[in-house]
């Protein structure tokens, strides 16, 4: 099953998104996987190569988000490339902000943002994603 | 936990430019605490003598630094917890001890980003820490009602009060040097865009 992967190092902000997605009824068909650093999501990246959505904070220990996301376009190029990634993150850097969006980060959205919101956002704006991950679990 | 602390004010402006910043600093904290919260009041007396932890953040740029505290109990984790994710499946106490640690998180960005408005050093140069979790044991000294430097405040919930500490130190000679600041400018610039709306930023309402 494809999967979308939360980068959080709050587990509250995580069980919101999980919640959020499962209300939703995404989860049907798009597996929550968790990380609660970028050195944990790199594993992920490395273990499953149908993450199709990522969720990523930026401020975190270990590995921040930038690192993380830099390593991931970087090692993992074409998992990256089927990946929609997004930041969710209390920094608000314009400097930051233009150079993720350089390396293919859809969106920066600073917190506080409403779990429920984004999933309905996402559900509007990357219906054909979300169709094809519906799709392939229907074809099993 | 007995304290003489200082009133609050629903007011960012002060004669002392120092509290205008503190003020500034309250009415984020207060934003970001959701809709159970009360309004910030004087801290007077409140037991927190049992299951009382802190949560805590700082900011350090050159010339300014900022720390956000909050004390609370267990209950009062869980209380703001099941706002944000409901209470029809049970929380972990990490998970809701974690709400407040992003709460300190919230607060310190919603400051970082206000002070990148008027000082321009912060987006290059500053630090915006992790926040941190911890038991209190005997850490429940609060500032002095007349300390000009560290203003003191509660929520009042239904499981007892919020306590939120707030401390501001400020390099006046930096602050001039890096930026032709003031500190009577940088708290008075401070203040005004605390109170102006924010532009709107095509790339953040890319999604939502």
């Amino acid at each position: 099953m494809a999967k979308i992967m939360v980068v959080d190092d709050q587990p509250v902000f995580r069980e919101a998104m999980e919640r959020a997605l499962t209300e939703s009824g995404l989860t049907d068909f798009l597996e929550f996987v968790e990380a609660e650093n970028g050195l944990e999501a790199l594993g992920m990246v490395e273990a499953h190569d149908d993450i199709r959505f990522a969720v990523v904070d930026i401020h975190m220990p270990v590995m921040n988000g930038i690192e993380f996301i830099q390593r991931f376009r970087s090692d993992h190029a074409s998992r990256f490339d089927g990946c929609h990634v997004f930041v969710i993150t209390t920094e608000a850097s314009r400097t930051l902000r233009a150079e993720m969006k350089e390396l293919g980060v859809l969106a920066w959205l600073v917190k506080p943002v409403d779990p429920k919101l984004f999933i309905k956002t996402l559900q509007l704006r990357f219906g054909a994603a979300i169709d094809a991950a519906r799709g392939e679990v229907a074809s099993q | 936990m007995t304290a003489d602390a200082t009133a609050a004010s629903e007011s960012t402006v002060d004669c002392d430019p120092l509290r205008t910043v503190l003020r500034v600093v309250q009415s984020v904290a207060t934003e970001r605490l959701g809709s159970l919260r009360s309004d910030p009041s004087r801290v007077i007396e409140a037991d927190m003598s049992f299951d009382h932890w802190i949560s805590d953040i700082r900011l350090c740029f050159p010339s300014i630094e900022i720390s956000f505290r909050a004390h609370f109990t267990s209950r009062i984790a869980r209380l703001f917890a099941e706002e944000m994710l409901g209470d029809d499946e049970p929380i972990d106490v990490l998970v809701c001890h974690s709400f407040m640690t992003e709460y300190c998180n919230l607060t310190a960005g919603g400051l970082k980003n206000l002070i990148s408005d008027v000082v321009a050093e912060v987006e290059t140069s500053g630090d915006l820490g992790l926040p941190e979790r911890k038991p209190s044991f005997d850490q429940v000294t609060l500032p002095d009602a007349d300390a000009r430097q560290s203003l003191a405040w509660k929520y009042e919930t239904v499981e007892g009060p919020l306590v939120c500490v707030a401390s501001v130190v400020i390099n006046e000679d930096e602050l001039l040097r890096l930026q032709g600041l003031s500190l009577i400018g940088f708290a008075d610039g401070l203040r005004r865009v605390y109170e102006t709306p924010p532009p709107a930023d095509d790339f953040n309402d890319f999604l939502l």
